[in-house]
């Protein structure tokens, strides 16, 4: 027997216990202090020779947890087939269209250049609704997200395409899902119930704070305020279809972290089941970045309580589990997956400048993907992980993170996605050293379920700190 | 000693990409599970 390379355990001193962890398996196992120091004995010597009862009932748990495996249990080649399994997933298909790259917002913030007129035409339409003909028939889900500039600019593609690919779901039994990101600003009564019909429940919609903080970034482009429209679209939305469910967000700096609560308390009561709460880090320059003036500790604290205090307020707040089973690191590593922009070009990732000249590929008239093979291969052919993942405790929670990170930054070293920004909750926690914290939560909240038994006293450090107010050169 | 979670086998958490799956155990599967996030542009990646 040997131990797992993936074991991770947090030991809770007031409460005389420790809580055991395997991130590739998933199994949660919490000892007491007496059988914890056996347990560290047993995984550093499995070989050991066990001579009473209790240290052989522990053994056998170590094994029945897979925290104690076979010599021959190749426990990296099990991560690298689950990265295989989900970069080839051919049961699912997932497309990111963008009908323009403009906007009526000029927050402050964005990481997109914006170029007015830049909105699809229907030649490329006809061409996005060809291809989906002939992908569609050939998954078992299909995954559309609407993104932008801002999407709902070109309401009319979203519902004639979205419409279109919905019908054909439909028709084939494939199981179909879609939501836009956007702004809030542009909705009204009859386009809800359009988008409704055609099967758009899920929305992700950003509030920067209460009105004085979010009209500071969230700025149309005329000048004028954003939040009260914003807000009453939030409103119709949620009211107008129990299925409704919006993603809240809440993009951060240090000049809106602490106003968070007060934005929680705008929205009534009957609503905030249908809003699930996103914090996100705003990331870029320096002096709009959140982690460069606010220190991670701070981040931390302050997000886990924020959380708590969302879902204490009736929000959704739903941050995954520390359970195991992910397959990528994220939607661009899968083949099946295409970003296809407003003119046709085809790229990975959202998160870019979508310079054609870096495209992977585009969309002819006859609905056909032209790869452009070098972008695509330079783009899988990487390893599955780089050589600092393979002794990473937190791999298989991870699965070797931000691929285009791992390509700009190769030469640099830096290719360790462990940042703050744009990552789930869970690596967030690892990034933030806070996993233990979130550990011990995890588990209380399993007993209580488990026993309905109330365990009110478990210790979470907050250790809120001033936020570092520094005021530089930035307006917002 | 609490045992909290069970360890998964490879069979459960490959499930998901098994040709024989039905549509709907997938969608659901992305649903309640956070981790794999279904407005995966809410910016958590997955």
């Amino acid at each position: 027997m040997k131990s797992s390379q993936f074991n991770v355990s947090t030991e809770h001193p007031e409460r005389r216990e420790a809580i055991l962890f395997n991130t590739l398996y998933g199994s949660i196992t919490v000892w007491d202090e007496s059988e914890f120091s056996v347990v560290k004995q047993l995984l550093s010597r499995p070989e050991t020779e066990i001579r009473d009862e209790t240290t052989n009932l522990i053994m056998s748990h170590l094994v029945e947890g897979k925290y104690l495996i076979d010599d021959k249990t190749d426990e990296l080649k099990i991560i690298e087939n689950r990265k295989i399994a989900g970069m080839k997933d051919s049961n699912r298909l997932d497309v990111v269209l963008m009908p323009n790259m403009t906007c009526n917002f000029a927050c402050p913030y964005c990481y997109e250049s914006h170029i007015p007129s830049s909105f699809m035409t229907d030649k490329t339409e006809d061409a996005v609704k060809l291809w989906l003909r002939n992908e569609i028939p050939k998954y078992k889900v299909i995954l559309l997200n609407w993104f932008g500039g801002e999407p709902l600019l070109s309401y009319k593609r979203i519902i004639s395409i979205g419409g279109f690919a919905k019908e054909m779901c439909e028709n084939l039994s494939v199981g179909f899902m879609t939501n836009v990101t956007t702004n809030g600003y542009l909705f009204n009564e009859n386009r809800i119930k359009e988008l409704v019909t055609i099967g758009i429940f899920n929305y992700q919609i950003t509030v920067d704070g209460p009105p004085e903080i979010h009209n500071k970034t969230r700025i149309l482009k005329s000048g004028k305020d954003s939040f009260w429209k914003i807000f009453d679209n939030i409103l119709l939305l949620v009211r107008a279809d129990k299925r409704v469910k919006i993603s809240l967000r809440v993009n951060f700096n240090h000049h809106n972290f602490t106003s968070i609560p007060e934005l929680l308390k705008l929205f009534p009561d009957d609503i905030r089941h249908s809003l699930r709460i996103v914090y996100e880090p705003i990331f870029g320059e320096k002096c709009l970045s959140a982690m460069e003036n606010i220190s991670n500790t701070e981040i931390s604290s302050t997000m886990i309580e924020y959380y708590r205090l969302a879902k204490n307020m009736g929000y959704d707040v739903v941050l995954g589990s520390v359970g195991t089973g992910k397959l990528v690191y994220c939607y661009a590593e899968r083949e099946n997956q295409f970003v296809i922009n407003y003119n046709g070009d085809i790229f990975k990732c959202s998160v870019c400048g979508f310079n054609s000249e870096k495209r992977f590929g585009s969309l002819n008239s006859e609905g056909k993907v032209v790869l452009n093979e070098k972008q695509w291969n330079k783009w899988f052919g990487i390893e599955a992980f780089e050589e600092k993942c393979y002794s990473c405790k937190f791999l298989p929670l991870c699965m070797g993170g931000c691929r285009k990170t791992r390509l700009e930054h190769a030469d640099t070293g830096r290719i360790c996605r462990l940042v703050p920004t744009n990552t789930s909750f869970i690596l967030k926690a690892v990034a933030f050293e806070k996993f233990e914290e979130i550990l011990r939560n995890q588990y209380v909240q399993n007993f209580e379920n488990q026993h309905q038994h109330a365990y009110n006293n478990f210790p979470i450090e907050l250790n809120r700190k001033e936020v570092n107010q520094n005021e530089d050169s930035c307006k917002t | 000693m609490k045992i909290v979670a069970k360890p998964k086998t490879e069979e459960e958490i490959l499930a998901v990409v098994h040709e024989k799956i039905d549509s709907k155990v997938i969608l659901e599967e992305m649903v309640n599970n956070a981790d794999l996030c279904v407005n995966h542009l809410c910016g958590c990646s997955q």
